[in-house]
């Protein structure tokens, strides 16, 4: 496995934990701060767990996809 | 009865100066001068020895050697090789092709007939 | 129930405790038989959740009770750094396992020029930071026991428990204290890793995870009717309706930032977050999975968080119980005893995995960092065995830690919330991100830039939290928070410098983290790094660069024999130990090394790493310098190593590039050999012939002499004939061994030439007369083409009167006696003059074209019968004659056409070479 593709590898990573830290914080945050039921769970604490399992979900996608282990980093 | 030899060489007066060495021993002598011919003398009659040369066109010495030591008939045929290659090797290849002895030229001709008669177990006279 | 609760909680307890022993001894004998049960990826994830401790258990309850989804972050944080785990926390697992690192302390130190300063300011700012987050656990496990006893006993009738607390404290503070001795200092080894432990922290994990989960279930589905309902009557409660936004969250959103932050740099820089991702690590592709894993563990616990805080509210209105209880009350509250006390179980594993892993991350860096340096400044040449005295001192450590964390309870204890005191601990760990991050991505952070950093840093936290908990616990004046220290107002420490728009944690984060991590980068930049911090410094920042681990080699440039660095090590690691090490890694480096011998540089720096195991890298420098007879490189003689380390490496590039045209020229070379073993055998075959075609006249000869000799009585006319035939083979050995000189000296170069102005045409002419009587013999016929006017070149007469003579010798010999018929003629070119000749004889075969100018070879007619009487070195000599003039000689011919020999020569000498490769290019001169 070559240095290109670690690199991109890495990359998505960054990526994907500065994507997480938008999607989690304020102001987005706020169009979900509604003491409001959907499905009858509070649309906030809906919005919090599906980001956070789609973030675990592309996590584990990214991570477990493409590279043998003992591959540089 | 008079011994019969076959003497083997391309080289004509070679072959002159073995014939007239051999007949003065009182041998009947024919002359191939390569090595079918040798064969097919053999065909013919096998001589008592043969004085063979080794380079030769057709046949060199070695195979005609080989060819004679397979034919059980032949098995009483005296071989002497003549070889103008003085090197261990062809004496070792020679004696491993079935000759029973081995001359290099130039040789000394009183040498070459003792060798001869001890081939062909007639004492000195 | 009329069970005596008030001994069966703690029994069970205890034995809960000696089942956790008996997972860690299991491993640790699975671990000796080297059948590792913590070696997977799985089990990794699991003791990476010790970060879930009573905080969680309890704490995320209590929180969500009175602020809603403010309990989040804390996990949000960990998931959004897990996703960089990869690129970061795989170069500090790579860095550590070089550098063979054991502790956050060591890390640091080791990063900045294995400082013994700064290992020792992060080991103090570690236990400062960390005594809180032990106390919270201590807490956490009495409150919980007090709690589960007394409503066990009395159920919600007589309102608060009123329990004998301070004596249930101290005895889970010695409880854990002995826990964990038993688990982190077992070994006498004092450098291994702590298998035994992480099986039973992944244990735990497994317990508290099942055990919050089955309360979630229960009062999700057993007190109420599924979370729809549970969701409904909390919007229904115009109170408690306010818990499903941000209006609760104190701090909003810039809080809810800063807490995600500091979580982020909590999972990897808290002491005990290290000690299980980086020490305790196995294999790093771990990651891998754990990267995934270990956030939805946390999001699997935190799942029904709400719910239990929800339903809490809901069952217990108007705090008529602690939330923070709130897992333990409900239970009983449903009247479900086993179920509370399965809870129990796992609040007390969430307690008890954090309060042994961070026991022992703890004393190992106090031990290493704080006590044994001092220890060795009194005892430095002490020669006997250390490793016994190591441990003894680490197990009297960790006994202090847990009765400090009691202490520091006692000082504080009631007066907080559990998740108020852990932030406490989290934005200490966080001081530690900058030097961390920082040194493994940037060379040029200095070790004055990060002690300037961390000290400012720590300092912050201090005043603005631990102090400030202080006053709020009245321990300290509340002035202290109201007017500032002194009066000084600017100085107040939840509004520094007047900043007040955060709330106390988001408040201390920011001006800590803003001056830590200002001053490293300041100080670094205007500062001068020694010779061991760049090493080290490249050696971090460049870990996954081949070559970047040799540079731990150059740093002693003394000399010290091996028997005494043996000695040293053993005195920490233990004789057996030491032995068995420096044997493998002779073998290993198949080094041949005598007791007294100087030791290589290579070994030297082995036992650096093999010290530094065991008490710290700083310590280990120290205790090497002891030691090594001579200096330190210093930075020239580092620069100077760097410098030619790096021309190896430009110059090894260089040879990259060139092995291609290396392995052209390979490949010649194979060509080229091939071509001299075929010109071996060649000369072999020669000589061989050479041989063999001067012996067969001698022999002739010399057979006709002694026929003469020895028969006097010859008729005359034999006798002629005899002696004829004497002379005609002298003759014939004349003319060869001429011939073999010639072409001898032709070969050789040492052929004298006579270079003439030659009439081709009269050389010719004569050539012909010479050989006249050889057409006659065989009568041959001659067609004589050459022309009468002369054509001048200039060459070597006689040399070239030799070539024609042969090309006529040949034709004759090989036209049909008889009928034979040569033809001979001169072609005059502007450039150059060609000479054929041309007979009607057999004809040569295509293959043989080139092979008759060979030496020795001989072309035999079709049957062979006829032996043409050369010697078969005629026509090799005619090619170096033409060669010589710069001309070419070939053959035209096939079967059955005769054969045609041609020869031209260059008219013009001077520029021959020119003119002879391209005959028909007109001459310029």
């Amino acid at each position: 496995m070559n240095h290109q593709s670690a690199d991109r590898k890495k990359q998505r990573l960054l990526a994907l934990c500065i994507a997480g830290f938008i999607a989690l914080n304020y102001p987005l945050l706020s169009l979900f701060d509604q003491a409001e039921l959907t499905l009858g769970i509070p649309v906030l604490f809906l919005y919090l767990f599906l980001v956070w399992a789609v973030i675990i979900s592309l996590i584990a996608l990214v991570m477990e996809t493409g590279q043998e282990p003992g591959e540089e980093r | 009865m008079p011994r019969d030899i076959l003497i083997v060489d391309d080289a004509p007066n070679i072959v002159l100066s073995l014939e007239f060495l051999m007949k003065k021993e009182g041998f009947t002598v024919r002359v191939a001068v390569d090595g079918d011919e040798a064969l097919k003398a053999m065909e013919e009659r096998a001589p008592d020895l043969i004085l063979l040369d080794v380079m030769m066109p057709k046949r060199n010495g070695y195979e005609v050697c080989q060819t004679i030591r397979a034919r059980e008939e032949w098995k009483n045929t005296r071989i002497i090789m003549l070889t103008a290659k003085g090197r261990d090797v062809e004496r070792e290849k020679g004696l491993a092709m079935g000759a029973d002895d081995y001359v290099t030229k130039p040789f000394a001709t009183r040498d070459l007939v003792v060798k001869v008669r001890e081939m062909l177990d007639i004492a000195e006279s | 129930m009329t069970l005596p609760w008030e001994w069966v909680v703690p029994l069970i307890s205890v034995a809960y405790l000696g089942l956790l022993f008996a997972v860690a001894y299991f491993a640790d004998m699975r671990a000796d038989q080297g059948r590792s049960l913590i070696s997977n990826p799985y089990v990794y994830t699991l003791s990476i959740a010790v970060y879930c401790t009573s905080w969680t258990f309890y704490g995320s309850v209590g929180r969500a009770a009175v602020s809603g989804i403010g309990f989040l972050p804390i996990y949000l944080g960990p998931t959004l750094m897990a996703a960089i785990w990869w690129p970061i926390l795989g170069k500090i697992i790579r860095i550590s396992k070089d550098n063979r690192i054991t502790s956050i302390a060591d890390f640091i130190a080791s990063r900045y020029g294995k400082s013994r300063g700064i290992a020792a300011m992060v080991t103090l700012i570690a236990v400062v930071g960390i005594m809180p987050y032990i106390t919270l656990q201590l807490k956490a496990v009495a409150t919980s026991l007090d709690v589960l006893v007394h409503h066990l006993e009395y159920g919600f009738s007589s309102g608060h428990p009123a329990a004998p607390w301070g004596d249930t404290a101290l005895y889970v503070a010695l409880i854990l204290a002995l826990f964990s001795v038993l688990f982190g200092t077992r070994h006498l080894d004092a450098t291994e890793r702590h298998e035994g432990m992480v099986a039973a922290i992944a244990f735990e994990s497994i317990i508290k995870l099942l055990a919050f989960l089955a309360v979630g279930l229960f009062v999700t589905f057993g007190l109420f009717d599924g979370p729809g309902e549970l969701f409904q009557k909390t919007m229904a409660d115009p109170k408690l309706k306010s818990l499903m936004g941000f209006g609760t969250l104190s701090g909003g959103y810039s809080s809810w930032f800063s807490l995600t932050f500091l979580a982020m740099m909590a999972i990897l820089f808290l002491p005990r977050q290290f000690q299980v991702l980086v020490v305790e690590n196995v294999n790093e592709n771990h990651i891998r999975k754990a990267a995934w894993l270990f956030p939805l563990y946390l999001l699997i616990i935190n799942l029904f968080v709400l719910p239990i805080a929800f339903a809490g509210n809901l069952i217990f209105p108007g705090a008529s119980a602690d939330p923070d209880t709130f897992v333990l009350t409900l239970p009983i509250f449903g009247d479900q005893q086993w179920l509370a006390l399965f809870a129990y179980l796992g609040g007390l594993s969430a307690a008890t995995s954090m309060v042994i892993v961070a026991a022992i991350a703890l004393s190992t860096m106090v031990c290493n960092d704080l006590i044994i340096p001092a220890f060795l400044r009194f005892h430095l040449q002490v020669q006997e065995d250390l490793s016994g005295i190591i441990l003894t001192i680490r197990r009297g450590v960790i006994l202090a830690l847990l009765l400090l964390g009691y202490i520091y309870f006692r000082l504080i204890g009631e007066s907080h919330t559990l998740v108020t005191i852990g932030l406490v601990s989290f934005a200490a760990a966080a001081q530690f991100a900058p030097p961390i991050l920082l040194g493994i991505f940037w060379k040029g952070a200095s070790r004055r830039g990060a002690i300037a950093g961390l000290l400012a840093g720590f300092l912050i936290w201090a005043h603005t939290l631990l102090l400030a908990s202080f006053a709020i616990s009245g321990w300290i004046p509340e002035s202290f928070l109201t007017e500032g220290p002194w009066g000084i107002t600017w100085l107040r420490p939840y509004a520094l410098f007047g900043l007040s728009v955060f709330d106390p944690i988001t408040h201390s984060i920011f001006w800590s983290m803003l001056i830590n991590i200002g001053l490293l980068i300041t100080v670094s930049l205007f500062d001068r790094q020694t010779a061991v911090e760049r090493i080290q410094a490249l050696n971090f920042v460049n870990v996954f660069e081949q070559g970047a681990r040799g540079g731990e080699a150059y740093l002693w440039s003394g000399s010290v024999s091996v028997v005494d660095l043996k000695r040293l090590v053993a005195r920490f690691v233990g004789p057996t130990r030491a032995m068995r090490d420096f044997d493998h890694f002779i073998t290993q480096h198949r080094l041949i090394l005598p007791e007294n011998g100087i030791a290589p540089s290579s070994l030297v720096a082995f036992a650096e790493q093999r010290l530094a195991g065991a008490i710290g890298s700083a310590s280990a420098r120290i205790m090497i310098h002891s030691i090594v007879k001579g200096e330190e490189l210093d930075l020239e003689g580092v620069m100077r190593i760097l410098d030619q380390t790096s021309q190896v490496i430009e110059y090894s590039q260089r040879l990259e590039q060139k092995s291609a045209e290396l392995e052209a020229a390979t490949r010649q070379l194979k060509q080229a050999n091939t071509r001299l073993q075929e010109l071996d055998r060649l000369k072999d075959e020669f000589i061989s012939t050479i041989s063999h075609e001067l012996r067969t006249p001698l022999t002739s000869i010399r057979a006709f002499s002694e026929i003469l000799r020895d028969n006097e009585d010859l008729p005359t006319e034999e006798r002629q004939n005899f002696l004829g035939i004497v002379i005609k083979e002298t003759e014939r050995l004349t003319r060869l061994v001429n011939q073999v000189l010639d072409l001898a000296k032709l070969e050789s170069g040492l052929m004298e030439w006579h270079p003439t102005e030659v009439d081709l045409a009269e050389v010719t002419q004569e050539a012909i007369d010479v050989t006249s009587r050889l057409f006659e013999n065989r009568s041959v016929t001659l067609e004589n083409f050459v022309p009468s006017h002369p054509i001048i070149l200039t060459a070597d007469r006689d040399r070239i009167q030799r070539v024609i003579i042969n090309f006529l010798s040949n034709a004759v010999k090989f036209s049909p006696e008889g009928s034979g018929r040569v033809e001979i003629r001169l072609r005059e070119e502007p450039a150059f003059i060609g000479l054929e000749v041309k007979d009607n004889g057999p004809g040569i075969q295509e293959g043989e074209h080139k092979r008759i100018f060979d030496k020795f070879h001989q072309v035999r007619d079709e049957s062979g019968e006829n032996k043409p009487g050369g010697s078969g070195l005629g026509l090799a000599i005619c090619q170096r004659i033409v060669d010589h003039h710069n001309g070419r000689i070939w053959v035209e011919s096939g079967p059955n056409l005769g054969a045609t020999f041609i020869f031209v020569l260059p008219l013009f000498q001077p520029e021959k070479k020119e003119i002879a490769k391209k005959e028909a290019s007109p001459s310029n001169r």
